[in-house]
């Protein structure tokens, strides 16, 4: 276990190196490079379109890489160097690799994706018992652990059409948090909320980052972005304009993150 | 406009003149019609009409899951054979279709497994032998059946949110899991409802495999009995009765299956469309008109 821990003290979490991503002629990202160390809070943010949401994606395979690489802990993601005929070449790994490969990284979308004929504990069980293939028993405990942690446990017998948005994300973190992964991806987890919703779900990840989850947060959300990440990144037009810590967001130096602050504070 | 009790006691007025119609009109025959309701051969008819109904309703079904799945595939060849299918089999009448299922064995004699267009044969029959009058009626109902299935599949699959797929995958989920445990449970309910109806549909249709001919189902029963006695009205009311015996225990069938896919949806909503606020520039979660593709698979059913 301690060397682990040496190890995850040097290696990043997640390195993004040159990556690029194109869907057909629309050239989304241009040569991203992120490093986010264990532990860490990763705020991104940036206006739409700038290609936030996709470099997450690209980060638990949602999307294939069009040029580049990303480690998660080190290891590549999606691929494995090979040798052939004396050359290094890339081989895509199988469907049952990269599965294992997403169990270390939990995420959460915009839109919740909850699975709406499930119950709110049996969405949190569904991939511990499948996945993982834990017995029902003991996911149910730890299903109900994780709901209790986002302060859900008497929602647990209702559907997702019964909750409201912010307990339907919160259910949502529960479910990612049930694999037990290293680190969390959040997809601009509070933008399809109502504005009174917003709080109860940033709390949540608010005591997430406490605990001390490495996390990857797109967002619009500043206060969230200055208070609670380590790391802060804009993106625009498919590359990093400006990045650095939260101070960067009272004090930017580019213009485009200038323009940007004036339109959403 | 007429107050709504007004229009009742119309209606329930109206209703009561044509059952008293019905039952005094002396050219019903009634007594003739009790004399032959439970007939031996009015029941072996209802026997074997329910099983021409139920198994080529699951042929159809099995059939149906694989043409869709071809249909979305990424292979040519398997999208152009399930295309193909779809086309031929919707587009004749299936009356023509039962006629030639029937001339089988006078068409193609002899069937065999081999390489197309060389002498190589791994294996053959007699096609008299394979190809009975019960095979021919009910491959003919289910691969005619198939092409209207395999589009209600279709559009059920299509209808479900893509995001659903994708958060399971996040989870560690892989594609046959994913299938299973997310996607086919929720395009259920979607699917349920047209495939009732074309249930419905197919316990009428068997009545046409005189085409083939096939002489066991209910509607050859008792028109065997009308033109031995004379009698074709009392023995077609006979018919109309057990048709719509087993219509109302295939409804309840389909009320109860609504009920448990429906498990999580509000009753009102056909599909999941929520309100959400539409976000340009995004590569996924974008919300498909889902309420055109409900239609779809509706109309789809409503047209068989």
């Amino acid at each position: 276990m301690s060397t682990q821990n040496t190890s995850h003290n040097t290696v990043p979490a997640v390195e993004v190196k040159d990556v690029h991503k194109a869907f057909g002629a629309l050239h989304v990202l241009k040569g991203i490079n992120l490093k986010v160390m264990p532990g860490t809070v990763t705020a991104i943010l940036g206006p739409s379109g700038s290609g936030k949401s996709t470099l997450l994606r690209l980060i638990n395979q949602l999307e294939t890489l069009s040029g580049g690489e990303i480690d998660v802990q080190g290891e590549m993601v999606g691929y494995r160097h090979v040798q052939r005929g004396g050359q290094d070449r890339l081989q895509e790994l199988t469907e049952k690799e990269i599965a294992a490969q997403r169990a270390k990284l939990g995420m959460v979308f915009q839109r919740f994706n909850l699975f709406p004929h499930m119950t709110a504990l049996q969405n949190v069980m569904e991939a511990p018992v499948h996945v993982a293939g834990i017995s029902k028993a003991e996911a149910k405990a730890r299903a109900e652990k994780e709901l209790a942690r986002v302060g859900l446990s008497d929602r647990a017998e209702h559907y997702p059409a019964e909750l409201s948005g912010g307990q339907q994300q919160r259910v949502a973190i529960a479910r990612a948090l049930a694999m037990d992964p290293d680190i969390m991806l959040f997809d601009e987890p509070t933008s399809a909320l109502d504005p009174e919703l917003v709080g109860e779900v940033l709390g949540v990840m608010r005591d997430l980052a406490a605990a001390g989850m490495t996390m990857i947060v797109v967002t619009h959300e500043m206060g969230f972005a200055r208070e609670v990440a380590d790391q802060v990144v804009f993106m625009d037009g498919g590359v990093v304009v400006e990045s650095g810590t939260p101070e960067i967001i009272a004090h930017p130096t580019e213009q485009r993150f200038k323009d940007f602050l004036a339109h959403v504070l | 406009m007429l107050p709504p009790v007004v229009a009742g006691i119309i209606v329930a007025l109206l209703a009561l003149m044509l059952v008293q119609g019905l039952v005094t009109n002396p050219r019903f025959e009634w007594n003739v019609v009790w004399k032959y309701l439970f007939n031996e051969n009015v029941l072996n008819g209802i026997g074997w009409t329910l099983i021409l109904t139920v198994a080529s309703m699951i042929i159809a079904t099995i059939l149906a899951v694989v043409l869709a799945v071809m249909r979305s595939s990424t292979n040519v060849v398997l999208r152009g054979v399930s295309w193909f299918w779809i086309w031929f089999f919707r587009g004749t009448p299936v009356y023509t279709q039962l006629v030639f299922w029937g001339l089988f064995s006078v068409l193609i004699p002899r069937l065999s497994l081999g390489i197309p267009f060389t002498s190589v044969e791994f294996w053959s029959v007699d096609s008299q032998t394979v190809m009975t009058a019960t095979v021919a009626a009910i491959l003919g109902l289910a691969l005619n059946e198939s092409a209207y299935l395999a589009e209600i599949v279709r559009a059920g699959l299509e209808a479900v949110d893509p995001g659903q797929g994708e958060a399971a995958q996040a989870l560690g989920m892989r594609r046959g899991l994913i299938m299973r445990r997310i996607v086919l449970p929720q395009a259920m309910r979607i699917i349920v409802p047209p495939v009732g109806n074309e249930t419905i549909g197919m316990l009428k249709t068997t009545s046409l495999v005189l085409a083939v001919p096939f002489t066991l189902d209910l509607q050859f029963a008792t028109n065997a009995i009308a033109n031995r006695i004379y009698k074709p009205i009392p023995l077609l009311l006979v018919a109309c009765i057990w048709y719509l015996v087993i219509t109302t225990i295939l409804m309840i069938v389909q009320s109860r299956l609504e009920k448990y896919f429906g498990k999580g949806f509000e009753q009102r909503a056909i599909a999941a469309v929520e309100v959400d606020p539409h976000f340009p520039g995004k590569t996924s979660g974008d919300l498909k008109n889902e309420v055109d593709k409900v239609n779809q698979t509706n109309w789809v059913g409503l047209n068989a």
